[in-house]
């Protein structure tokens, strides 16, 4: 027992546990441009391994330390799995091992990758309309194994060199405090070291094992720098050189993209310079070093350019407190609590979902709030943020339903909306950065604070309109509330379906006038105006059926109940579509998702009908 | 009896009246939303143009072999069935005066929507950089054209055209004999055996009816002919023409767009595309141009969201070409004299609605 314990004790001592690992506060800060944003290392570490992986973190390593290992040890990072292969075909295709977690490394998949190449070249021959799923999938490994090796290759020019440099370049060539040199070093010989070659060949031919051990470094020097070079060309995907900055009229450059277009300069020099000794920093260990050169790499490019760091730091902060998911979790806890009120009536349980309403939305809130900040336009432009904003808008108004009625119906559209429309876009937030520039036709400010945000707050009031009708249905079919509130609750869905016909009426026409601003025409039959017209359609459908006695309470209920189906198809299914001005791509889940949501609601207010039908033959 | 003794305007007032019964707009609505659901999928597979003109700018549709109410016969049921509610039974009182403004602009957004679909000219205008141009090509239509040294003499729309058909040219006395019409021609190459009397490039290239292309753009309309004894075939946006030789005249024979002239020119001095720095994305689209209008001359820039307006036309950056030595700028020009109605409806229908939920709430805190 003592040995055990002594054994154990020894173990913790001499674990790495207590070896402190290198902070990456300040790594994730470096500002680079990305997708033509210039964003946090961090932003761009997260993006790109949840593209990968699946996840913005992998076990045991978080996205900043993943990358620093990608660009300062490429070798050990191109050994690591990090790409998810969940189709079993796409893996079968590219010759992989089976494993219970599909994890592959980029040296695993190159093989399957060059052997894929002339599927690849099929592939784009073909029509967009006959690219498969399966075909999609291998493009999509294919441009993330792109990525990733450009990725390794984006600071090899000043990365320490593992190879032999044969005398005369040996005596001339500046080493650095460790005695290392780097591809940039050697670059002022590479004429020379190639001419030597040349001449060494013309002489002895190609074969190595006739030349001297000087003329094979000679040669293998020249072949790898070549190789190098060869390699890292039009990588530009890494652009963490603002270059002439103000006469690129904002462009960043890749290290290797400066040295091949010859458009160094002092502050180029220094700037890569921290780069290196952030490198040995990293490789070394060397705490003191790399914390000083991560703040210089923040520093300097924000000194170059004018860049407000404070923008990067609140991007850096969103992305490490994620509030969205946070408020879709507080949506959850109040979603349960509403349930256990509803369930025992107990007043507590109404403060308890109120207070983590309360939470959820100032937490939600503030991600919007960023957002406008970070990308300096109005909230709502794809799909994505319309999902986070509609959201938003079901989850205060329906807080301030509940202020007023207090029998919880409030509660059950806020919290049921924030949890579901929070979900839906947590699944979008996967593909990429959500934080995007748009296309020249959607960047106006003025059209996307009017018309957008009209037909978005319709959309929201619509959703409302929708579960307070769920709701009600529920209430009749079930008995589960008193007739008052049922009367209450109708009548109030009632004046609610009216600002949704308001607001979705008037946004409609707004976005007729935008068109017809920009384009010159009111109209155009495009799916997203046809979508929005269906909704106006539908509303005023109900509200004039009701007034002239064809729709009875209980049809009505029903019809205000489907406007779930009317919204999600107009709002969502759309897109399905992928014609016209609005559409924000192709997404394929979305269509089984949409079917599978109008199936089960169908079900419910089919289900809810019947059972009211019973209670009251002649109600409906 | 008494139907048999009612005078004529008793008749049109009982017309009327049914005419506005609510279960007209109650019976309406779902096949229109119908009709809107299916012409908005099938864009997917039959492009926007066709499936507006099929569903939308249409009085009959055909699902299969049942017919089912167009566009065009919706909607004017649905209009005269407002007009007849507004004229016969609006509540002319201060607490109905939102439903009766918001009904009000309804009506007149139908008429616009009606005067624009037979009024609006739409088509586009290429203009390369430091050059002149006043012709606007129709996006849709086709024509034939035939020049008599370089002035047109004769234009014929496509739908007029046809195989077997014979054209009388204006001051020739041999008739052009179409041999083969296509609206979607597919290009093949002439078998040997089938050459005679054709001259190149018709010779090597044969054009074939296909089934039409989804994309009205993409159709290639074209026809074969025989013209004073020798066979011919020209296509949209050939650009060799056929230039046949007769009495000592040369004849163009042309298949394009349909062509307008603006009654004004349009310079472009410059063109400017903006990325978003690092990507190959467009941030901003920027034409440069001098418009002439006689004697006056002014510049003007055209750019994303902020078109051009003059004497009823409005011009829109659409696209552009950069791919050869000088940049080319396309402008899309509309021309819409009903162009005003949507924003008198729309303010009033704003008004009205904005209007009818206020006078609901104020009604609901008094009551």
């Amino acid at each position: 027992m003592l040995r055990n314990l002594l054994f154990l004790v020894l173990l913790l001592v001499s674990s790495p546990v207590w070896a402190e690992p290198l902070s990456m506060q300040d790594f994730a800060r470096i500002p680079v441009q990305h997708e033509g944003r210039i964003k946090p290392l961090d932003t761009f570490a997260r993006v790109t391994l949840q593209a990968f992986s699946g996840k913005d973190h992998l076990q045991g390593l978080g996205a900043d330390d993943w990358l620093a290992e990608a660009l300062f040890d490429p070798i050990s990072s191109a050994g690591r799995p990090v790409f998810m292969l969940r189709e079993a075909p796409l893996r079968h295709r590219l010759g992989l091992p089976e494993r219970q977690i599909p994890l592959y490394s980029y040296n695993e998949l190159t093989a399957g990758l060059s052997k894929t190449i002339p599927d690849i070249e099929a592939i784009d021959k073909k029509p967009a309309t006959a690219v498969s799923a399966e075909d999609k999938s291998l493009l999509n490994i294919h441009e993330n194994a792109l990525i990733y090796s450009q990725i390794l290759r984006t600071l090899t020019l000043i990365l320490p060199l593992n190879l032999e440099v044969p005398p005369p370049w040996s005596r001339q060539i500046k080493t650095d405090a460790n005695g290392t040199i780097s591809y940039m070093a050697l670059r002022r010989f590479e004429r020379d070291i190639e001419t030597a070659t040349k001449k060494i060949i013309a002489h002895k031919g190609d074969d190595l094992s006739s030349y001297t051990e000087n003329e094979r470094n000679t040669a293998l020097l020249s072949y790898r720098l070549a190789l190098m070079g060869d390699a890292a060309s039009s990588n530009q995907l890494l652009r963490i050189i603002p270059v002439d900055w103000a006469e690129a009229g904002g462009e960043w450059q890749s290290p290797w993209a400066v040295l091949q277009q010859g458009r160094g300069s002092p502050d180029t020099g220094k700037l890569l310079q921290i780069w290196r000794d952030l490198a040995i920093g990293w490789q070394n260990e060397n705490k003191a070093l790399w914390e000083a050169s991560a703040k210089s790499a923040v520093i300097f490019p924000s000194e170059l350019t004018s860049l407000s760091s404070w923008r990067i730091d609140l991007e850096v902060a969103v992305s490490q407190l994620k509030p969205l998911p946070l408020s879709t979790i507080l949506y959850a806890i109040a979603f349960l609590l509403t349930l256990g009120f509803f369930i025992t009536t107990k007043p507590f349980l109404r403060k308890a979902a109120l207070l983590a309403l309360g939470l959820g939305a100032a937490a939600h809130t503030s991600a919007i709030a960023a957002r406008i900040i970070l990308l300096q336009r109005p909230p709502v432009s794809t799909l994505y943020e319309s999902i986070i904003v509609v959201a938003l808008i079901c989850v205060v108004a329906g807080t301030l339903i509940e202020t007023r009625v207090k029998n919880g119906a409030g509660l059950f559209v806020a919290s049921v909306s924030g949890l579901f429309l929070g979900l839906m876009a947590s699944s979008f937030g996967n593909e990429a950065d959500t934080l995007r520039l748009l296309s020249a036709v959607l960047d106006t400010r003025f059209w996307l604070a009017t018309h957008v945000m009209c037909i978005t707050f319709g959309y929201g009031w619509c959703v409302i309109v929708a579960l307070l009708a769920h709701l009600n249905l529920a209430n009749r079919a079930f008995r589960l509330a008193p007739a008052e509130t049922v009367s209450s609750l109708t009548t109030m869905t009632a004046h609610i379906s009216v600002i949704a016909l308001l607001f979705t009426a008037i946004g409609t026409i707004l976005g007729g006038i935008w068109a017809d601003q920009s384009w010159g025409r009111f109209w155009g039959w495009d799916p997203k105006e046809n979508g929005a017209l269906l909704i106006v359609l539908w509303l005023s459908w109900l509200l004039h059926g009701k007034l002239s006695g064809h729709l009875t309470p209980v049809r009505l209920l029903a019809g205000q109940a489907f406007l779930s189906v009317v919204v999600a198809a107009a709002w969502l299914g759309v897109n399905l579509l992928g014609v016209g001005l609005h559409s924000y791509g192709f997404t394929d889940g979305l269509f089984w998702g949409l079917g599978l949501f109008a199936i089960l609601e169908v079900i419910y207010i089919a289900l809810t009908w019947h059972l009211i039908a019973r209670q009251t033959p002649h109600a409906p | 009896m008494a139907d048999t003794s009612s005078s004529f305007p008793d008749m049109i007032r009982r017309t009327a009246v049914r005419l506005a019964r609510p279960d007209i707009l109650f019976w309406t609505l779902p096949p229109l939303m119908l009709l809107l659901i299916v012409g908005t999928i099938a864009q997917k597979d039959i492009g926007l143009y066709t499936a507006q003109h099929t569903y939308f700018s249409s009085f009959l549709v055909w699902f299969g072999p049942l017919p089912f109410p167009g566009g065009y016969t919706l909607m004017g049921i649905f209009f005269v069935n407002l007009l007849m509610k507004f004229l016969l039974f609006s509540e002319w009182a201060w607490h109905k005066a939102g439903i009766i403004l918001t009904h009000f602009g309804v009506l007149l957004l139908i008429l616009g929507g009606l005067f624009t679909a037979l009024t609006e000219q739409d088509g586009s205008l290429i203009i390369g950089e430091h050059e002149t141009a006043s012709v606007v090509e129709d996006y849709h239509q086709r024509e034939l054209r035939v020049l008599q040294d370089n002035k047109v003499i004769l234009r014929v729309p496509h739908q007029e055209l046809a195989a077997g058909q014979s054209l009388e040219i204006p001051g020739v006395k041999s008739r052009l004999l179409i041999d083969t019409y296509c609206f979607n021609c597919a290009i093949t190459r002439r078998d040997e055996s089938r050459q005679k009397d054709w001259t190149e490039p018709g010779k090597f290239m044969q054009l074939n009816p296909t089934i039409a292309d989804p994309q009205n753009e993409q159709n290639l309309t074209g026809i074969e002919f025989t013209w004073a004894g020798k066979k011919y075939l020209t296509f949209d946006k050939f650009p060799k023409p056929p230039q046949p030789e007769i009495d000592g005249h040369t004849y163009t024979v042309v298949m394009g767009r349909t062509e307008r002239v603006l009654p004004f020119t349009i310079r472009l001095d410059k063109f400017e595309r903006v990325l978003h720095p690092g990507t190959e994305m467009a941030k901003s689209y920027r034409s440069d141009v001098t418009i002439q209008d006689g004697a006056t001359a002014w510049p003007a820039t055209i750019t994303m969201n902020e078109p051009l307006r003059y004497k009823g036309y409005t011009l829109y950056q659409s696209s552009f070409d950069l791919s050869g030595d000088k940049p080319f700028t396309v402008l899309s020009v509309v021309r819409n004299t009903g162009r005003a109605f949507p924003y008198i409806a729309s303010l009033i229908m704003a008004v009205g609605l904005l209007l009818h939920v206020v006078i609901r709430l104020r009604r609901r805190e008094t009551a």
